[in-house]
C-alpha cells in the first residue's frame, strides 16, 4: 500500500465491525496510513415522519448517533498517532463504502463478514458481499474470532 | 501477530496480484509466505484418462507457476512452496486448517472465464469457510 493511500473500514456497530476496527488500527499504525471509519444509513432520520414512524429503530436511530458511537470506541483505543476520520453517508451501504473507497483511491477496505443482519444459513452479510465483489481495491475479510488480529 | 502467511496460486494474473500484495503484507509484519497450488485431478480426470504422462504435465505446470511467485518474493522474507492436487478450494481449506496461517491473500480472480462473475468460486468459498481473516486482491 502506498502511503498517500488510505484505509476504509465501514462500520455498522456490530461484533465483527469492531474486530475489524482493531485489525484496522494495527494495520495503519505499521503502515502508517491514514483511517477512515464509514457508516452508512440507508435513510437519513429527517426521511422519517416522527409521527408515524414504520421504520425500526435501528435504522432510524442511527444516523449521527452510530458514527458518534464509533468515535467513541475508537477514540478510547486509537494509538496518537494514527490518522483517522469518522464520517457518515446516506445510501445503500454496500455501494457507499465502494463509491467512498474509490472517491479516497482507498488501498484497502477492511470489512467483517457478517454484520447486524443474522440471516441464518449464508456465511457472508450481504453489505461484505457486494463490497467484497464490487471494490476496487483489495478487501481484507474478517471473520467472527475471539479477538483482532495483530500485525 | 502476522506469522503466516498463504497465497493459493493458480498462476492467473489476479494470483499474480495477490502475490504482490502478500509480499508487501509479509515485508511489513516479518512473516513467512507460504504458496499453495492445488492441480485439479478432479476436473482434469473427467477430460481426459490420467496417464501418467498427464499427471507429469500437470506437475510441472504447478511448479512452474510455484516458481514464478518464489522468484517474485525479494530475498530476506521467508517462503515456501506446496503443491496439492484435489479440488482446490477445498484443498486450500484442509491446508489453512492445518497450519493455521494468520491470513490468507489470494485473487478475486483467477483462470476461470465465467462472464459475469465477479468473485471466483475458489475464492468465495475459502472467504465464506475460512476461520482466519482472507485478504481478496483485486
Ligand atoms: N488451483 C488453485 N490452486 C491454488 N490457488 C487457486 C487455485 N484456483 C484458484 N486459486 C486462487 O483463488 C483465486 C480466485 O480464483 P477462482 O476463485 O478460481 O476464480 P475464477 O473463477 O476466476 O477462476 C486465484 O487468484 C488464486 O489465488
Ligand atoms: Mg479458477
Amino acid at each position: 500500500m502506498r502511503e498517500d493511500s488510505c484505509i476504509v473500514v465501514p462500520m455498522d456497530g456490530s461484533e465483527t465491525s469492531i474486530l475489524a476496527m482493531d485489525t484496522a488500527l494495527n494495520l495503519a499504525q505499521v503502515l502508517d496510513v491514514k483511517i477512515f471509519f464509514l457508516h452508512a444509513a440507508y435513510f437519513d432520520s429527517s426521511t422519517d415522519d416522527d409521527s408515524d414512524s414504520w421504520l425500526p429503530d435501528i435504522v432510524t436511530v442511527s444516523v449521527g448517533d452510530m458514527i458518534e458511537d464509533v468515535r467513541r470506541v475508537v477514540e478510547e483505543r486509537l494509538p496518537k498517532e494514527i490518522r483517522a476520520e469518522f464520517v457518515e453517508r446516506v445510501g445503500d451501504p454496500a455501494k457507499v463504502v465502494v463509491d467512498f473507497a474509490r472517491e479516497k483511491k482507498a488501498g484497502l477496505i477492511v470489512i467483517g463478514a457478517r454484520g447486524l443482519s443474522t440471516m441464518e444459513g449464508f456465511f457472508m452479510g450481504s453489505v461484505s458481499q457486494e463490497v467484497m465483489e464490487t471494490a476496487d481495491c483489495a478487501v481484507l475479510i474478517i471473520k467472527q474470532q475471539k479477538e483482532a488480529f495483530s500485525w | 501477530m502476522v506469522k503466516n502467511i498463504l497465497v493459493p496460486v493458480d498462476g492467473s494474473e489476479g494470483s499474480d496480484r495477490a502475490v504482490v500484495q502478500a509480499i508487501a503484507m509479509a515485508e511489513i509484519c516479518e512473516a513467512k509466505l507460504n504458496f499453495l497450488y492445488v492441480a485439479n485431478i478432479n476436473q482434469l480426470a473427467i477430460n481426459a484418462f490420467l496417464s501418467d504422462a498427464i499427471l507429469e504435465a500437470v506437475t510441472k505446470a504447478g511448479s512452474v507457476i510455484l516458481d514464478r511467485a518464489m522468484e517474485m518474493v525479494p530475498s530476506g522474507i521467508e517462503k515456501e512452496a506446496f503443491s496439492e492436487t484435489g479440488s482446490p478450494a477445498v484443498v486450500i481449506l484442509d491446508f489453512a486448517a492445518e497450519r493455521n496461517p494468520d491470513l490468507i491473500v489470494m485473487g478475486s480472480r483467477g483462470l476461470g472465464v465465467v462472464k459475469g462473475v465477479l468473485l471466483g468460486s475458489v475464492s468465495q468459498y475459502v472467504v465464506e469457510q475460512s476461520k482466519c481473516p482472507v485478504m481478496v486482491v483485486k
